[in-house]
């Protein structure tokens, strides 16, 4: 029953994924729209897998498409054509296995940190200064970050746009920013033509990746931190850090804080993440003990190797039917 | 070469994952008992499924409080962190006197019997909460 789940949720998470702009959330929503929580009711490790998958293959639209999101947006990641599915295939594999070892980690930091309301004040306040200074345009983004602030507090706070609060959380108080922002945006990227070996030895993607996995562990200490916010954090302390180890770092902590979110959930009944929030309302997330642990965990490697495989045999077939499509003509010539 | 490396250790870290939960699925089922046997002297602290009714249902700071029965014995149990989902189907099984499936971690609490519950089991069919 549990090889069925997996399979399943691999495979529908694998073909949810690839949607751009597709979040876990906004499928949780539509779930519990359609009341598919009534009828799905013991299947924890499908959701678990599928939310796994969906995170994997929805590195595919910004592989093709150069689709950014919330997670990546900040880390300037290249054009598509310059994409390789390999570096960030190795941050899934290595991340996911770094996360798996780190869990007695994320456990104490959660345990000992969750309730200093301070040092989560902090420590946001201090990636909302990195945004803004690093920024080649600071006036703007400083802008950006009043504007959206403003808006969160009369939207959140006071109720002011919607009477639902389901409503802002699905169409994404960050959307006009970003928006605001790719207006703005207009950096162009020299394509590198050197193969993964030569750019990306194995050590430096282990280490990318292992710091990808230890400071997603910001995750479970801070809420409303995302999972692009906390790679500030390596990204600070190691300033040396090509493009390529960044799309390691950035797969690496993707793929960490499902385990996180999940692990957290099933412990201490808490969640970070609008679909996790919403598992467990509707009791599908069940208390562990020790045993179901390192059962999650062997199901966590399962699926990310899993959906990686997936993901390394489709990228070429993927790539080769958009090669066929007509390419758009530009405005002028 | 770097490729070829990844693939490799694809396939072996699925083939190890794949390994590990069959293990766990082998060695780690919890045993089906009775009531009377955890409140017997041959009980081991360990993680057991445990079948009955519910009675006296509390909840106090976050932790659900109840007593699991069957025809003969009843053994009194914490589940910690209840939803109110899992708390209105506890109250529900409770009041329709329906039979439900414990996966809990039986332990002696200052010496008493006790179960801490991972899992409950509401139908044969393993709509769980």
């Amino acid at each position: 029953m549990i090889f069925i789940e997996i399979f399943l949720g691999v495979f529908l998470g694998f073909l949810l994924g690839v949607i751009p702009c597709f979040h876990l959330n906004v499928l949780a929503y539509l779930l519990l729209f359609l009341g598919a929580f009534s009828i799905i009711t013991n299947s924890f490790y499908f959701f678990f897998s599928l939310a796994i998958s969906m995170t994997i293959s929805g590195i595919m639209p910004l592989l093709f498409f150069n689709v950014s999101t919330i997670d990546n947006y900040s880390l300037n990641l290249g054009q598509p054509n310059c994409q390789n599915p390999s570096l960030y295939i190795s941050g899934f594999l290595f991340g996911s296995l770094f996360a798996v070892f780190l869990l007695p980690l994320f456990y104490l930091l959660f345990l000992f940190f969750s309730n200093f309301f301070v040092f989560i004040f902090l420590v946001l306040l201090f990636v909302l200064a990195y945004f803004v200074l690093s920024d080649s345009n600071k006036l703007l983004a400083f802008v950006i970050v009043l504007f959206s602030g403003v808006l969160g507090i009369i939207t959140l706070k006071y109720n002011f746009f919607f009477s639902e609060p389901l409503l802002p959380c699905i169409f994404g108080l960050f959307a006009l920013p970003t928006l605001v922002f790719s207006i703005f945006d207009n950096t162009e990227e020299r394509c590198d033509s050197k193969s993964v070996q030569e750019i990306m030895s194995f050590k430096s993607a282990i280490f990318s990746s292992f710091l990808g996995s230890l400071f997603s562990s910001v995750i479970a200490i801070i809420p409303s931190l995302s999972p692009g916010m906390s790679q500030v954090f390596p990204a600070t302390f190691s300033e040396r850090l090509s493009k390529n180890s960044r799309k390691v770092l950035l797969s690496s902590t993707l793929i960490s804080v499902i385990l996180i979110y999940f692990f957290m959930a099933a412990i201490f009944k808490k969640s970070r993440l609008g679909f996790v929030s919403v598992l467990l309302e509707k009791g599908l997330v069940p208390s562990f003990s020790f045993p179901d642990i390192l059962l999650l965990c062997f199901v966590f490697v399962f699926a990310v190797s899993l959906s990686c495989i997936l993901l390394y045999f489709s990228y070429p077939l993927i790539s080769k039917f958009i090669s066929l499509l007509p390419k758009k003509q530009p405005f002028f010539v | 070469m770097f490729e070829k490396k990844l693939f490799k250790i694809l396939i072996f870290t699925s083939a190890f994952a794949l390994l590990g939960i069959l293990t766990i699925m082998y060695f780690f089922e919890a045993s089906l008992v009775s009531i009377s046997f955890l409140l017997s002297e041959d009980a081991k602290v360990g993680v057991y499924l445990v079948s009955g009714n519910l009675k006296n249902i509390e909840i106090k700071s976050n932790v659900l409080f109840f007593e699991l029965c069957d025809s003969y014995d009843c053994i009194s149990g914490v589940y910690f962190n209840p939803t109110n989902k899992t708390a209105e189907r506890l109250e529900y099984a409770r009041e329709a006197n329906q039979e439900i499936t414990i996966k809990s971690r039986f332990e002696y609490y200052y010496g008493s019997p006790e179960i801490i519950a991972y899992k409950f089991y509401f139908d044969k069919c393993g709509g769980y909460s």
